[in-house]
């Protein structure tokens, strides 16, 4: 019950930190919400874990490595444009972003309750966190902040695949979770290389991008 | 996984190690290395010593390892080439030659494993490997091109890997079991149909981004038109199959207990999409890149429509498997040479011409052409005549094969509408000087020009007991 009731925590908490790096206005708040976002997987794995996966407490190590302090890191160096860029360009208002959040939370949560899953309200959650990320991908415009919704999406994925999978061999497990990381540091090492390249964070004003 | 599976791949990963950590010079003998490993894994595939798990595995990987042969063998003098007009340092020519090998295993990956979650990961390590190729030249377009690529295909990533984890946790298959080889049926969960259905098209979703399907091809002419020309014909001719061929194992696992068909339509509309997409876009292309990119997506489309149909047309679709990467690789290698001799491989920048500026390069193209735009007795006619024959046959609903037969024939008027630009329409008088061209770069694209000429009736026949044998799978199987 116990374990039920903070998986369900961590789950929300990996939902609001993604409704945050959808929202968030500069690149150094959306670092912010990207370390609690990865709290909140530790700490789902934690407690998948302790629920009779002891291979995920390797994860959960690898995970606060490598989201709290490598990740973070490659993409807060050589970032002076993105870290200069203030505002939320968006092909929305940022209220009716919400509003959409709202929506396919309920759409994740609703499909949680399929018959067929162990854990219906914690995968609702994620199911709903990662229809936000997928939406993150195309309701913003910067750069810096397509970055963070494809780490989040990555997040929020490879969660969720553990999670739904049932119990996992210990080599499948880390196996899983040590593709998503290598995804992720590849992922901000290029987008670091985008930022130095770029005079913009601007994903309209790229020509190859928009064509 | 059994050591004899893992052992071309473990190779072929060594050897890109060495590349990265030895001296450049040592990177040419250890790609022709690389060569040598993967003709002796066909000689030990044909003399019967070596067993992959089923018929299409064997055909996958004979197309890979043929393929990834030819391109390391042009790789050789093209990369000379551009690493000397692109002043690439020592560094570069390392990383791009391990990050090459590193390619090919995964493809070899894909071709021969069995498991979802390694198949998963076989298909992310080629995306991974070749983004970073893409971005080689280290130029704005390039780095743009590999961060679109990388953005849009991780996404459908992502979404390939918890779709595959729903719906086959969805099945009550314990994890150790998600394998196609050893697959078996352990009764109908028909409580948990509903979540094989829904992981099974987040899975479809998922790998049709890797394979540059319409709507999510958006990445795919960006990343061929920059990548070098080796890397866009291994993306274009085994990669964006690789990834349909994985949605056709996990289709085949899960229609015990989701109708075939509801499985099924979701590959004709995509495949009915991605020829839309091209057949809207391939006549207005002026780099011949980004032509063949849109042809690519008209290519896959069509494997996908294939595998859609079922019956005949799926062995169609198998067929195109190979028609379609000994062409594309034809053509994509050979508009590497173009870009090389004529410094662009826009027809509006000077790239005119070229049957008589470059007889050669020029021939090729024109035969290439005429190849992809279903010619007989050219490789693609004959498979692209059995999807759409199949289609018309086996399909319970005709009106997806007639569109597809209307949209086919809009793409190949656009194609043999554009060609003429590169071919004959001559430039302005300075820039019609012959340009020597090196047999170095002539010769590989020339055997390809061979296999393109006679592969179509040739292969089934070179390899004829494995093709009977996998034709008669095809016809068997419930997808």
């Amino acid at each position: 019950m116990t374990e039920q009731l903070l998986g369900r925590m961590f789950a929300s908490l990996i939902w609001i930190m993604t409704i945050s790096l959808l929202l968030v206005k500069a690149h150094r708040s959306a670092q912010a919400s990207y370390r609690l976002q990865a709290v909140g997987e530790a700490g789902l794995l934690a407690v998948l874990a302790l629920n009779n996966e002891p291979w995920l407490w390797l994860d959960v190590g690898l995970v606060l490595a490598i989201k709290e302090i490598v990740i973070p890191r490659i993409l807060s160096s050589h970032g002076e444009v993105a870290s200069k860029d203030y505002g939320a360009k968006s092909a929305v208002g940022m209220a009716f972003l919400l509003m959409v959040a709202a929506i396919v939370t309920a759409a994740g949560l609703a499909l949680g309750e399929v018959p067929g899953l162990d854990r219906p309200l914690m995968s609702g959650i994620l199911i709903g966190a990662w229809f936000i990320s997928f939406i993150h991908l195309s309701a913003r415009y910067e750069t810096w902040s397509l970055s963070w919704a494809l780490l989040s999406l990555d997040t929020v994925s490879g969660v969720l695949a553990v999670s739904v999978a049932g119990p996992l061999p210990e080599f499948a497990g880390v196996g899983m979770e040590l593709a998503a990381l290598a995804i992720a540091v590849l992922l901000a090492w290029l987008s670091r290389k985008i930022f130095t390249l770029l005079h913009t964070t601007d994903v309209r004003d790229v020509e190859e991008l928009t064509g | 996984m059994s050591i004899s599976l893992a052992l071309p791949v473990v190779v072929l990963v060594v050897l890109a190690v060495f590349v990265l950590v030895m001296p450049a010079s040592w990177a040419i003998w250890l790609e022709r290395t690389a060569i040598g490993v993967l003709v002796v894994s066909l000689a030990l595939l044909a003399g019967d010593q070596w067993h992959l798990p089923d018929a299409l595995a064997t055909w996958f990987y004979l197309v890979v390892a043929v393929i990834s042969v030819i391109a390391l063998w042009f790789s050789e003098p093209y990369v000379r080439a551009e690493a000397k007009h692109l002043h690439w340092n020592d560094a570069q020519i390392k990383q791009y030659g391990s990050l090459l090998l590193i390619f090919i295993a995964s493809l070899v990956a894909v071709a021969i494993w069995t498991n979802f979650l390694w198949l998963w990961l076989g298909i992310e390590a080629a995306t991974l490997s070749s983004v970073f190729l893409v971005g080689t030249p280290r130029d704005r377009g390039a780095i743009e091109a590999a961060w679109k690529y990388l953005l849009v295909t991780e996404a459908g990533g992502l979404a390939a890997l918890v779709g595959t984890a729903v719906a086959l946790a969805a099945t009550g298959h314990p994890i150790s079991q998600w394998d196609y080889a050893t697959w078996t049926a352990i009764g109908h969960h028909m409580g948990k149909a509903r979540w094989i259905l829904i992981g099974a098209y987040m899975a479809m979703i998922g790998y049709a981004t890797k394979a540059g399907l319409a709507p999510f091809h958006t990445w795919l002419p960006d990343a061929h038109s920059q990548a070098p020309a080796p890397v866009s014909a291994l993306l274009s001719g085994l990669k964006l199959a690789g990834a349909v061929v994985i949605v056709y194992h996990l289709f085949g696992v899960l229609t015990p207990t989701v109708p075939a068909q509801d499985l099924k339509d979701g590959l004709i509309i995509l495949g009915l999409l991605s020829l839309l997409v091209a057949a809207a876009f391939v006549a207005f292309q002026t780099d011949l890149k980004r032509l063949w990119a849109y042809s690519s997506i008209e290519h896959i489309g069509l494997i996908s429509l294939g595998i859609g149909f079922g019956g005949i047309a799926l062995v169609g679709a198998v067929f195109h498997i190979w028609t379609h990467a000994s062409s594309k690789t034809l053509l994509f290698q050979n508009a590497g040479t173009v870009r090389l001799l004529y410094h662009t491989s826009e027809s509006t920048q000077g790239a005119k011409a070229l049957l008589a500026r470059t007889p050669w390069t020029g021939g090729m193209l024109a035969l290439g052409s005429a190849a992809i735009v279903g010619l007989p007795p050219f490789a693609p006619f004959w498979s692209e005549w059995l999807i759409l024959v199949g289609g018309f046959q086996s399909a319970s609903n005709r009106i997806p094969d007639i569109i597809a037969v209307g949209l086919l024939i809009v793409i190949f008027s656009g194609i043999a509408l554009r060609i003429p630009n590169w071919l004959w329409v001559p430039g302005t008088q300075d820039r019609l000087a012959k340009i020597r061209e090196p047999w170095a770069l002539v010769a590989p694209n020339l055997v390809l020009a061979l296999l393109v000429l006679v592969g179509g009736v040739g292969m089934p026949l070179v390899v004829h007991p494995l093709w009977h044998h996998l034709a008669h799978e095809l016809l068997k199987s419930p997808i």
